[in-house]
């Protein structure tokens, strides 16, 4: 098991190699002089080309790109992600207010679309084609069409301005005010954890119809199980070995999704400082964020397949 | 206190209905029958005749679109249809349990076996923990699980089917149950794995007293296992009988037919008297008699009444029943056969061969010995990789096929018989090149197989076909059939379009379908039809030699004899070359000149088939004719019961495969593999033991 944990693990880097040497290789490539991008224009302007030439050597950029990356690498290893161009902040401190934002709209939607979604799935296959199964699945199928910013609108509207229930905006830390941070976050994490749910729902209907119809339901019957039984015991953990893996594969629709939902809402998360920072060409910002959010992603994965090794015996590691 | 004299269980006139989109499915029909206190009753009967729903009403497990509609389910004097659901999971599991099919997919796969064993004591009894856990553990090993201590925490996907069955018993006999309702209990599992499960049920069902319905479409596991016998034909009970009776003097049409269509090991037949036509679709039936359709007596007797009035399930000899006009009057109609003397089974007036089967089979083994040599397959060897890791490496080789070597001679019948993934199908599409070989060579007609391009190939696929056991994943479902045989004649550039239609429909003449059939689409067609199908597209192309991989297996008995009979026919007349896959012994009996035996890659035996069947060498082949149930109850053979199961042809044991399960291993046989050599002259095995 442990081994199994450490080759995961070490499977991670590569990708993480790769994508970030990406994001590295496209902001160089991207349109004007990189020089620009690590100084400000104001001790750029009036130089003469030798002077600049200089510069760039000082700053190490006239080396081979390779040699820059394993450079910043270097750095990264050692957990130095540079500096902002703007305001000179630590980027890994930046990352470090940003990051419980975003792990908390994402972690708090993911509850909520399970929440919600695995017992109306569940209603849904017992009694299907009923009123309740039909009202299930235009939800989901409204919950997949929607558009995210539509529905945030949407919310806001409703809640905010129509009902003032909640506030629309404005945003307070988890650390210092929990019950106003929870409030603020109810509208985002709806809106972010709705497709999901959509998603999650389907399959926990389509799963639990599949698994109701399977021998060792008929087995768990003429043992003299009783239906409740049935359903949770013997079909339930059968069934959510799908949901499982669309957890997986959603997640990084979900991250996608946060960059638009923290924009609309305004929070301080990663998806809004990756953002800002590529308007501004924050390169080392951007390169921070990419990092992050690729290991989150791998990490979620991870979970994912330990906690299906869990539930399922046949693919567990030996 | 429930009375001793009443039957544990009396089913009276059980209507089972299913509510589809296509109409009401009358799966149980009006069904009456007893169980007594520790008897087995055998319930037999074609697939769809209602055997399962029956089985599942009783247990009042019918689920929606299905309903119990009417009728009486008296167990131990109660009535069974009227408990409500809160009642009856007190009986569930408890008086009553039922084992199934398919032994691996019952068992549910997230939980151990242990676990699922434990359950039935949690449900239904007021012990603690510890002594569940010894209760669970002492039922593995009641059921002969090998170290139960360590078995109770595997999961049913690391056993194999037979201890996964013997799970499913102990699971079903835990609390020592007054029934038990196996249903079709060993149908998905070896000949061999089969003998050890019949043998466990009925010792246990001795020691704990239990009555058992036992359901199976093998009327030789009938013969073998049950005291009384049940016929379901069309959701009816048609004949109710003594185990004996049954078989020395069945009364139902229906029942003469099933037991003359069956192949029976031991004794050859030239021709089987097949039932024509199909069980009928259970929407719609028209009145009278469920099997006027496919009855041959009702003509024979000039029976009109058949067609318009069911007859009643009525007592026609001692403890005998049967739901046939032959026997009952009714107004006008009289019975020609009511108070006649017992009639015998009418086999000599409806066996159209007047040959003697012995001689029969003596002409076909001469002709074939005299002929030449068609196939040679030498020192055939087929691995199939298994990749691994993150670089799918190959981890290892499923030794599929290892080194055989056999002749087929022009004009005969090669049977090939093993258990399930010896490598007989494979060795059928590795011949056929429709797999690449590992080694080895096949020489076809004097053409190297293996060394041929595609090119060469193509002309050569038009001499060797092959029919396989599931024509309707073969069958391009939205192709009308005869489109399908055309594409295959097109392929080879056979005839312009005019004299391809006339080839298709000479073809569909040949297997017995009619013209129109051409324009129709596979799922209009019943199992047995599409095989026709099968067989009429390898025909079209006017091959030399077919491959028959288990063409019959997923068939009907009754169908299944229709089948082997036109395969028989279409032999003698377009002079066909057979290599005949199958695991079933009686039916390769019944069909081959010569039979060859697998054993895990190996061939162990290959002989003319009566030096096969009369003299078995190898002691897998003994043992495993000693598995195959014979239908005759009062025949009561010396079995030989193999132990463990047949181990993975990924590792494969050292020196003789078999020595780990042989009753006669020496220590040679762990050390060194036993040559395949002539031991007697066209008898060929491959055992230390024998001289
Ligand atoms: N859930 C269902 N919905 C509709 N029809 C059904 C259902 N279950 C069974 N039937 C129909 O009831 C009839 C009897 O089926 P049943 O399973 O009892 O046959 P069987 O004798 O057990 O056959 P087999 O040997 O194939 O197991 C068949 O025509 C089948 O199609
Ligand atoms: S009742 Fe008539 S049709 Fe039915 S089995 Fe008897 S003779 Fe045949
Ligand atoms: S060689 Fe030995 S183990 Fe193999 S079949 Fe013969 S006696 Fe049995
Ligand atoms: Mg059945």
């Amino acid at each position: 098991m442990i081994q199994y944990i450490i080759r995961r693990l070490l499977a991670t880097i590569p990708v993480l190699l790769i994508v970030t040497f990406i994001v590295f290789t496209l902001m160089f490539m991207a349109p004007g002089d990189p020089i620009y991008l690590l100084v400000d224009v104001e001790q750029t302007d009036g130089l003469t080309e030798v002077q600049m030439d200089a510069l760039r050597h000082e700053l190490g950029l006239d080396r081979p790109l390779i040699v820059q990356y394993g450079d910043w690498l270097w750095h990264a290893l050692q957990g130095d992600l540079g500096t902002s161009i703007r305001g000179g902040r630590q980027v890994s401190d930046m990352l470090k207010s940003a990051f419980p934002v975003s792990m908390e709209l994402a972690l708090l939607s993911i509850v909520f679309a399970l929440v919600i979604a695995i017992p109306i799935g569940i209603y849904a296959a017992l009694k299907p084609n009923s009123f309740g199964d039909l009202l299930g699945t235009s939800l989901a199928i409204g919950g997949i069409s929607a558009p995210n910013f539509w529905v945030a609108l949407l919310l806001v509207y409703l809640f905010a301005v129509k009902l003032s229930l909640l506030p629309s905006s404005g945003f307070v830390r988890f650390s210092e005010d929990i019950p106003a941070n929870l409030e603020r976050m109810v509208l985002p994490v709806i809106t972010l954890g709705i497709g999901l749910m959509a998603s999650v729902m389907r399959m926990t209907r389509s799963g639990m119809l599949e698994v109701m119809h399977q021998d060792y339901i008929r087995t768990a019957r003429a043992k003299g199980a009783k239906e409740g039984r049935v359903v949770f015991k013997h079909a339930f953990r059968n069934a959510m070995l799908p949901v499982l893996t669309i957890i997986g594969l959603q997640f990084g629709a979900l991250l996608g999704g946060a960059v638009v939902i923290e924009q609309i809402f305004s929070l301080p998360g990663m998806g809004r400082l990756g953002l800002d920072a590529i308007f501004i060409r924050d390169f080392p910002v951007v390169q921070g964020v990419v990092l992050v959010i690729t290991l989150s992603y791998l990490t979620v994965n991870l979970v994912v397949d330990l906690l299906y090794g869990l539930l399922d015996p046949r693919i567990r590691v030996s | 206190m429930a009375n001793k004299q009443q039957p544990l269980l009396q089913v009276n006139d059980l209507h089972t209905y299913f509510y589809t989109e296509d109409g009401v499915v009358k799966a149980v029909d009006g069904v009456n029958f007893h169980v007594s206190r520790g008897e087995v009753l055998g319930l037999v009967g074609e697939s769809g005749s209602g055997k399962s729903v029956t089985s599942l009403s009783i247990m009042r497990l019918i689920g929606p679109p299905g309903k119990i509609v009417s009728g009486e389910i008296l167990f131990d004097g109660k009535p069974l249809q009227t408990m409500s659901e809160k009642e009856m999971v007190h009986i569930r599991g408890d008086a009553v349990s039922m084992i199934f099919q398919q032994p691996q997919s019952s068992l549910n796969p997230v939980y151990t076996t242990g676990d699922q064993v434990a359950e039935v004591f949690k449900l239904h009894s007021k012990m603690d923990g510890a002594e569940i856990d010894t209760r669970t553990t002492e039922m593995f090993r009641m059921v002969g699980i090998p170290d139960p201590a360590q078995k109770v925490k595997a999961y049913p996907h690391e056993m194999s089917g037979g201890q996964a069955q013997r799970v499913m018993i102990a699971m079903g006999l835990a609390l020592s149950p007054k029934l038990l309702i196996a249903d079709e209990p060993t149908t998905a599992l070896d000949v061999t794995i089969q003998a050890q499960i019949l043998d466990l049920i009925r010792n246990l069902k001795e020691q704990l007293e239990t009555a058992v319905i036992l359901i199976t479409h093998d009327l030789g596991v009938i013969a073998e296992m049950a005291d009384r016998v049940a016929v379901m034909y069309a959701g009816q009970i048609v004949e109710q009988a003594p185990v004996e009776t049954l078989f020395a003097q069945p009364k139902h049409p229906y029942t003469q037919g099933l037991l003359a269509s069956i192949p029976v090991l031991g004794t050859v037949k030239d021709r089987l008297d097949a039932i024509p036509g199909a069980v009928p679709n259970l929407v719609d039936l028209p009145p009278g008699c469920h099997f006027a359709a496919r009855c041959s007596a009702r003509i024979e007797y000039g029976l009109d009444i058949c067609r318009h009035k069911e007859p009643d399930l009525l007592q026609v000899g001692a403890n005998q029943e049967a739901k046939c006009w032959l026997y009952q009057s009714d107004g006008d109609h009289v019975a020609p056969l009511a108070g006649v003397a017992p009639v015998e089974k009418p086999k000599a007036a409806s066996d159209p061969a007047p040959v003697a089967p012995a001689e029969v089979h003596a002409q076909r083994t001469t002709r074939t010995t005299t002929a030449k040599t068609l196939l040679d397959v030498k020192k055939l060897r087929k691995y199939y990789p298994v990749r691994g890791g993150v670089m799918r490496r190959v981890m290892a080789n499923v030794k599929a096929v290892d080194g055989v070597s056999f002749t087929i001679r022009a004009g005969e019948t090669l049977g090939l018989v093993g258990e399930s993934g010896c490598g007989k199908s494979t060795i059928g599409r590795t011949i056929l090149r429709l797999q690449e070989p590992t080694d080895g060579s096949v020489q076809f007609d004097g053409q190297d197989v293996f060394s041929m391009s595609r090119q060469e190939l193509k002309g050569l696929r038009r001499d060797m076909q092959i029919v396989l056991q599931d024509p309707y994943a073969s069958l391009n479902p939205r192709k009308q059939i005869g489109q399908s045989i055309a594409d295959g004649l097109k392929v080879h550039n056979i005839g312009t379009a005019k004299e391809r239609k006339d080839i298709i429909i000479d073809m569909l003449r040949k297997v017995g379908l009619e013209d129109y059939h051409a324009l129709r689409y596979p799922h209009e067609f019943s199992g047995g039809q599409r095989q026709r199908i099968g067989i009429a597209r390898a025909l079209a192309l006017n091959p030399k030699f077919i491959v028959c991989d288990e063409p019959v297996s997923a068939l009907d008995v009754s169908i299944q004899s229709q089948v082997l009979n036109l395969l028989n026919d279409l032999q003698d007349e377009f002079d066909l070359t057979y290599l005949f896959v199958a695991h079933d012994l009686s039916v390769v009996e019944h069909i081959s000149d010569r039979v060859a035996i697998m054993y895990l890659g190996k061939m162990v035996e290959l002989a003319s088939r009566d030096d096969l069947f009369r003299n078995p060498l190898h002691p897998y082949t003994q043992s495993l004719m000693s598995a195959v149930p014979i239908p005759d109850p009062t025949l009561k053979k010396e079995r030989i019961i193999l132990k463990g199961d047949v181990p993975s042809p990924l590792s494969p044991p050292t020196g003789c495969r078999f020595h780990t399960r042989c009753p006669l291993a020496v220590d040679r046989c762990k050390m060194e593999e036993p040559p395949f050599e002539e031991k007697r002259p066209d008898h060929f095995a491959a055992c230390w033991e024998v001289s």
